[in-house]
């Protein structure tokens, strides 16, 4: 009997548990895409995207007055998309030019821009994205 | 130099692979020259892995940029202390950190172990050395921190500006001695597996191995938050980022185990759950190092796309069914001496600790994994955020908190109602009147408002814990209160530093807490003006343009009142270092415990006007309290006792006669 009863606590305890889980994944979720993908599914504009994949533009950032609020544009060597930050965090220090950018936000197919809310930037220059050549690259550019 | 390091790794792939054949060997034929000599390739190899460290560091600092890691990783302008800390800046160099000190923690295990454990030793030797094997053959074949360029360039890459910072460079060694060191008990696990010694022996050995680890991954985590909260400027201090989330996991599981422990301990209960927590914390472990490594999730920390997956995955997968298979098999020799007795028992709230916890692994686990297991079903990979990680957690975490105090306030084996009453009375009304009051005060959010309540519940459960252990002493010796006190918790270390912790545990969610509170501001100020911020007073005195050796700064200095009280002048920056490429945002905060004021210049204009962004954060200095009471408490618990010292003896004189070492001539 005693028996039957923690096994009844126990399934009571994961069926919480389990629509915890169910309830609150169906609310924070976004679609991971490329830049590659993102062109050739092109969803609707209320889905909720999470775009990885894309480096800034050198040169492409354009910030308001204030260094704040930037729009700027990505490319992954084949496809180009200009997107607009609305987001209310200030940029992390990793943003900048050639960073490997992670967005999030909706696309908006009729003028191929991207609205981000969320920007995550990884500096290639600590994270390895580059190979040593492309280092030697990079100082060549930078001096020229 | 670098030919030295890499033909030391060499060596070591090869002692580490006799350690493995000597001790299994030498335990099935009962040959003690083949264990001991096992024992002493583990030693041989943390010398020669400490030999590989050696070069490496050698190369870093006298600029061998033939080097490809030291090209990669540093410069010719970084200081000492960053060069010294470039090991483990990049994949491979911190690699072999990891695998070095692997071979410090088994070498420690064996040169402490000589005479005891002795059943035990020769597989957690052969555990340990097997670990070993295969780092070495990642350093060797898939992430050589020795690789040499055809060229050598004149100058390297150097460490990005935003990692040089003093945390950074203790941050990270205090989580790989985390994620390093629960090796341990799971070697302890799989040698009472593999030797039939399935007793309380190994969990004894075990214990203190898991708590140091665990002090180590816990503190590490939470300065990586203060790390992030200083200089990242973004006002907070985690984001669940896959990262982070792989070395909380292991962490949980850590903390579930150091409590089911003690039921085993006690009750003979939890025989292969313990086993099963012990192997899920390494495997955690491994697993940790395999996602932020091998670039299957997209992270902001996460190391570049690289070779090292497929070795990790084999290892994982390979050590899962290896030691999970071995459980299934031991099985039959694993019956529980007891059964739970009753609900309202110190054994069934110790059982509801370790489900809460691992229903916050799964939580983790499975908002970290879900991109994976989506692409798998869907062909779309879908990722959940923050608001997941937060809204699963919050109510597990409560649970949790609710346990912290409840958890000592029951008996062993049975509760009887008369003195849950007796236990329960105080806190509860505590608790309550606590509640009350912040209501009336006028706060409504419902988590918070149980999470304070909790906290009331459990520091005052806890506190009379101290206290009526201290006066029970005071009644039976003669001496004062702070004494009596003292005694009392040097005597059962175990106990008291425990409860340490669960303060901490306390202090840490009056700071989580304090998140829901947390106001935002954005706004452009004229020099020379002022504004409103909260309850604050905000001027904006002067705006200054500074050039340093390797950077250029903008600062603004901002003048902080409160009710007209002066509070202190705050110095936001944007600094730029050229050579990188790198801006780095510089906030500043004026502190205190009841809240923190934290501002960012986020830039300024050609007029001199210039947008700040300010956060409040009510309470998070209690987040930085609790990281520190968390040490002590888990330094407290783990400080060796006279009885501990008594024991070791004991377990000494009874090895004589199992497997002791007959006095031979050293074999050099």
């Amino acid at each position: 009997m005693r028996r039957h009863k923690f096994t009844l606590g126990s399934i009571v305890i994961a069926a919480g548990l389990l629509y915890l889980f169910v309830a609150s994944v169906q609310q924070s979720t976004a679609t991971h895409l490329t830049l590659q993908n993102l062109i050739i599914k092109s969803p609707g504009d209320s889905q909720r995207i999470q775009l990885g994949g894309g480096t800034v533009v050198p040169g492409s950032i354009e910030w308001d007055q204030y260094h704040s609020r930037p729009e700027f544009t990505i490319t992954d060597g084949e496809h180009t998309l200009k997107v607009r930050y609305t987001g209310n965090a200030v940029l992390p220090d990793t943003f900048k030019d050639k960073a490997l950018v992670v967005l999030e936000g909706e696309y908006h197919q009729t003028n191929n821009t991207f609205t981000a809310d969320v920007v995550f930037a990884k500096c290639p220059s600590k994270y390895e994205g580059q190979s040593y050549d492309g280092h030697v690259q990079a100082m060549n550019d930078g001096n020229s | 130099m670098i030919d030295i390091g890499y033909f030391a790794l060499c060596l070591a792939l090869l002692a580490s692979g006799y350690g493995v054949i000597a001790s299994a060997v030498g335990a099935r034929r009962g040959q003690l020259g083949l264990v001991r000599s096992g024992e002493n390739a583990v030693i041989a190899t943390c010398a020669l892995l400490t030999m590989a460290v050696v070069a490496l560091w050698q190369a870093l600092i006298f600029h061998d940029f033939q080097v490809e890691y030291v090209a990669e990783n540093s410069n010719r302008s970084m200081p000492l202390f960053y060069l010294v800390t470039a090991l483990w800046g990049g994949q491979n160099g911190s690699l072999l950190f990891w695998g070095w000190i692997l071979s410090l923690y088994s070498a420690s295990v064996v040169a402490l172990y000589r005479q005891r454990y002795r059943e035990l030793m020769p597989y957690v030797v052969a555990t340990l050395a097997f670990t070993s094997f295969f780092f070495c053959i990642v350093h060797l074949f898939a992430a050589d921190p020795f690789q040499q360029l055809s060229f050598t360039p004149p100058d390297g890459r150097g460490l990005n500006p935003i990692l040089q910072h003093p945390v950074m460079a203790i941050h990270p060694p205090l989580l790989y001695l985390g994620m390093v060191g629960m090796v341990v008990p799971f070697a302890f696990a799989i040698a009472a597996l593999l030797s039939g010694k399935l007793d309380t022996t190994w969990l004894r050995a075990s214990r203190r191995w898991t708590l140091i680890p665990w002090t180590f991954l816990g503190f590490g985590l939470l300065l990586g938050g203060k790390w992030a909260y200083v200089e990242l400027g973004w006002g907070g201090y985690w984001a669940w980022d896959p990262v982070e989330n792989s070395s909380l996991m292991p962490w949980l599981v850590a903390t579930a185990f150091l409590h089911s422990i003690m039921i085993q301990e006690r009750k003979g209960m939890l025989k292969v759950w313990n086993l099963a927590l012990a192997i899920l914390t390494y495997e955690l472990c491994i697993f940790g190092t395999f996602m932020t490594r091998s670039g299957i999730i997209s992270s902001v920390h996460a190391f570049a796309q690289s070779n090292i997956g497929p070795f990790f995955a084999t290892f994982l997968i390979f050590s899962l069914v290896f030691s999970f298979g071995l459980l299934w098999l031991r099985l039959p020799l694993l019956k529980a001496d007891n059964r739970l007795e009753s609900f309202a028992s110190r054994e069934t709230a110790f059982l509801l600790n370790n489900w809460v916890l691992l229903g916050m692994l799964f939580a983790v686990f499975w908002g970290t994994v879900f991109p994976l297991v989506s692409e798998a079903f869907t062909g779309e990979q879908i990722t959940v955020g923050a608001p997941f990680f937060n809204q699963v957690n919050i109510p597990i975490g409560l649970v949790l908190l609710l346990l912290t105090g409840a958890g000592p306030l029951f008996a062993w084996r049975r509760t009887s109602n008369e003195s849950l009453r007796k236990n329960f009375t105080t806190p509860v009304t505590a608790g309550l009147i606590f509640v009350g009051i912040l209501f009336a005060l006028g706060l409504r959010d419902l988590y918070a408002l149980l999470s304070f309540g909790l906290c009331a519940f459990v520091t005052i459960a806890l506190g009379t814990e101290f206290h009526h252990g201290t006066r029970a002493r005071m009644r039976s010796t003669s001496e004062n209160y702070p004494m009596a006190l003292y005694r009392l918790c040097a005597k059962s270390r175990r106990r008291y530093g425990g409860y340490l912790t669960h303060l901490a545990l306390v202090l840490l969610f009056v700071g989580f807490t304090g998140k829901a509170f947390t106001q935002e501001f954005e706004f452009v100020l004229e020099k020379g003006t002022s504004r409103q911020v909260g309850n604050y007073q905000l001027s904006f005195e002067s705006l200054a343009f500074a050039e340093a050796s390797n950077h250029s700064t903008t600062a603004a200095a901002l003048g902080l009142h409160r009710d007209g009280e002066f509070l202190g002048t705050l110095l936001p920056e944007r600094r730029y270092y050229p050579a990188f490429d790198q801006g780095t945002t510089e906030v500043s905060i004026y502190s205190t415990l009841r809240e923190d004021f934290y501002v960012i210049l986020v830039g300024s204009a050609a007029d001199h006007s210039a947008k700040f962004k300010v956060y409040i954060n009510p309470l998070i200095n209690f987040v930085w309290l609790g990281s520190i009471v968390f040490v002590l408490g888990a330094l407290w618990a783990m400080w060796p006792t006279p009885r501990d010292r008594r024991l070791a003896r004991v377990d000494r004189a009874s090895a004589v006669g199992l497997l002791v070492p007959r006095k031979r001539p050293h074999h050099a």
